[in-house]
Formats: C-alpha cells, sequence, structure tokens
C-alpha cells in the first residue's frame, strides 16, 4: 500500500482524465529510451530514402527504355506500312502503265468490190 | 513539433526547421535526416497511438518518413511540417492497420500487444490495461492516446485519424469512461 499523500491528484470528473490510468497508459505507450535505438531508426530511415532515390533514378531510365520500345515499335508499324503502300503504289503504277496504253482501233475501209453505185461495204479489222 | 531541448528559443528552432525543409525539398538529405533526428519519436508516438505494436508503429513511422519524403515538394513553406508530417504518418499507420486487419481477420482475435519496453508495473495491472484498451475500439484507443499521452488537441486528432473534432471529443469521453469503469480498483493495487 503506498503513501495517499505521494498519489498524483486524481481528476474525478467524469469525463476528465485519470491520473493513474493516463500514467498507466504512459508506461505502456512510452517509446524505446535508448538513444542508440532512434540513430538506428534514422539510418534506417535514410537508407529507404537514398534506396528510394536510386530507384526512381532507375525507374527514369527504364521509362525512357520503355518509351524508347514504344517508339521503336511505332516507327517499325509506321515503316511496315509505308512499305506496303509503296508496294501497292507500284503495283498501282504498273496496272496503270498496262491500263493506260492506247488501244488502237484502226478502221480501214477497203473496197474489195468495185463499188457498186448505192452500195458500200465497209470493213472494220480490229487489232486482236 | 520542434525539439525544444536545444539553447535556442521556439522561434528559431522554427526558422532551423524552415531552413532545414527548403534545403531538403533542393534534394539535402542531409537535411532531410536532420529533419528525420527532430521528429521520428514524435512521428513513432503518433504510429504507435494508431497501430498499437512496436514493431507496427517502427514500420509505420519509416513508411511515413518516405511518404513525406516523396511529396516535400507539395510542402507550403508557411505549414507547421510537424502537423503535415503526423497527418502522413498516421495515415501511413492507419493503411498500416488496415492491411494488417485484412491479412490477419481470421487468425487472432483483437488483442493489444505487449508494450516495447518494460513500464515497471506489476504484470497483472499491465494484463489488466491490456485488457481493458483491447475493448476499446481501434479509433477510442487511438484517440485516448493521442490525447491523453501524447497531448494532441481534440482538432489535430481529427485531421490526423480523418474524423470529425466532435467524434474524436466523443471517442476521448467514452474511451476515458470504460477504462475507469473496467480499471474502477486499480488504486487499491498500487
Amino acid at each position: 500500500m503506498t503513501n495517499d499523500m505521494n498519489r498524483p491528484r486524481r481528476d474525478t470528473s467524469p469525463s476528465g482524465p485519470d491520473d493513474e490510468i493516463t500514467r498507466l497508459l504512459r508506461a505502456h505507450y512510452a517509446p524505446p529510451a535508448d538513444a542508440g535505438y532512434w540513430e538506428w531508426l534514422e539510418a534506417k530511415v535514410m537508407r529507404r530514402v537514398r534506396e528510394q532515390g536510386s530507384t526512381e533514378w532507375w525507374d527514369v531510365l527504364s521509362g525512357w527504355g520503355r518509351a524508347g520500345l514504344a517508339a521503336a515499335a511505332v516507327a517499325a508499324v509506321v515503316a511496315g506500312a509505308l512499305t506496303l503502300r509503296a508496294q501497292d503504289e507500284e503495283r498501282h503504277v504498273a496496272y496503270e502503265a498496262v491500263l493506260s496504253q492506247p488501244e488502237v482501233v484502226t478502221l480501214q475501209v477497203r473496197p474489195e468490190e468495185p463499188v457498186t453505185e448505192g452500195a458500200e461495204s465497209v470493213r472494220f479489222d480490229l487489232p486482236y | 513539433m520542434v525539439d525544444r531541448s536545444g539553447d535556442g528559443s521556439v522561434h528559431e528552432a522554427l526558422l532551423r526547421e524552415r531552413a532545414l525543409v527548403r534545403a531538403a525539398q533542393q534534394g539535402d538529405t542531409v537535411a532531410f535526416s536532420a529533419l528525420v533526428r527532430l521528429h521520428q519519436r514524435r512521428a513513432y508516438a503518433v504510429a504507435r497511438a494508431i497501430v498499437g505494436t512496436h514493431e507496427d508503429a517502427e514500420d509505420a513511422a519509416q513508411d511515413g518518413f518516405l511518404h513525406a519524403y516523396r511529396a516535400l515538394h507539395r510542402f507550403l513553406p508557411d505549414q507547421a511540417f510537424g502537423a503535415w508530417l503526423h497527418r502522413i504518418v498516421a495515415n501511413a499507420a492507419l493503411d498500416l492497420t488496415r492491411r494488417r486487419k485484412v491479412r490477419a481477420a481470421d487468425e487472432l482475435p483483437e488483442t493489444v500487444a505487449a508494450p516495447f519496453r518494460d513500464p515497471g508495473e506489476a504484470s497483472h495491472l499491465r494484463e489488466r490495461l491490456q485488457g481493458a484498451l483491447a475493448q476499446l475500439t481501434e479509433r477510442q484507443r487511438s484517440v485516448i492516446v493521442l490525447h491523453d499521452v501524447e497531448g494532441f488537441k481534440h482538432a489535430e486528432i481529427g485531421t490526423m485519424l480523418g474524423i470529425p473534432e466532435g467524434t474524436a471529443r466523443s471517442d476521448l469521453h467514452h474511451a476515458r469512461a470504460h477504462l475507469r469503469r473496467v480499471l474502477g480498483g486499480l488504486r487499491s493495487e498500487l
């Protein structure tokens, strides 16, 4: 049994803190008292901060790498599309060249028989 | 909160802290390390009030500092760095609690872990306190520790825990009443 005179005064209001309970809570939730612990924690936080810094650096580079790959893929697709289009155009030009050769239709009027008056024969000679 | 144990006044300490924050914002990790040194005890206490165990408080404090470092460019110099940091640490602690809850939902009953340091109390008193704390909701427990142990105001607690100030006040009232009721015979045992 402890001396009542030495006890901290208790707040007896229903909503106020109870000194004894507060003292127990303070002891229960007391942070580590060892200075070495705090030096260790600070070092651990800073190691994580520095690791994060280096990670971000690699992230940037890998980000660039990813962007580079994406750009290369787009370039490959564009190049492929352009090649196909060029080939199409070549084919088209070739067809055009063939199709645009003028068809020669000669029309000859050759009298085979003496032309009689009032009667004429006309003969078409097609080139195929 | 600024360390006031040094020779300088509070104002000087604030100026020094602002200089450290500015330097850290410009990428000075030594300055950030000094900020960690200044604030880690308080950050740990905030985390511990929320997560309950020493190990989780350590993790949450570290996560909080890391988040703060990442978000440092968004910190405005006219803000109080401590309050800003405490909100971040509290978020990290709440996040950790949520993750732990999901993982341990089917494994463990709700318990309050043993303290990291022997508080010097008789073991049965510690057990009674832990039992009484375990009967509180997590939020009530956080509120009473942040208020009665760490000395934060209702509004600050509300901001940290993301609850209205009135809710923090009400939680504190219920938590105190509960502990008083459960630990009512405590004084006769001391």
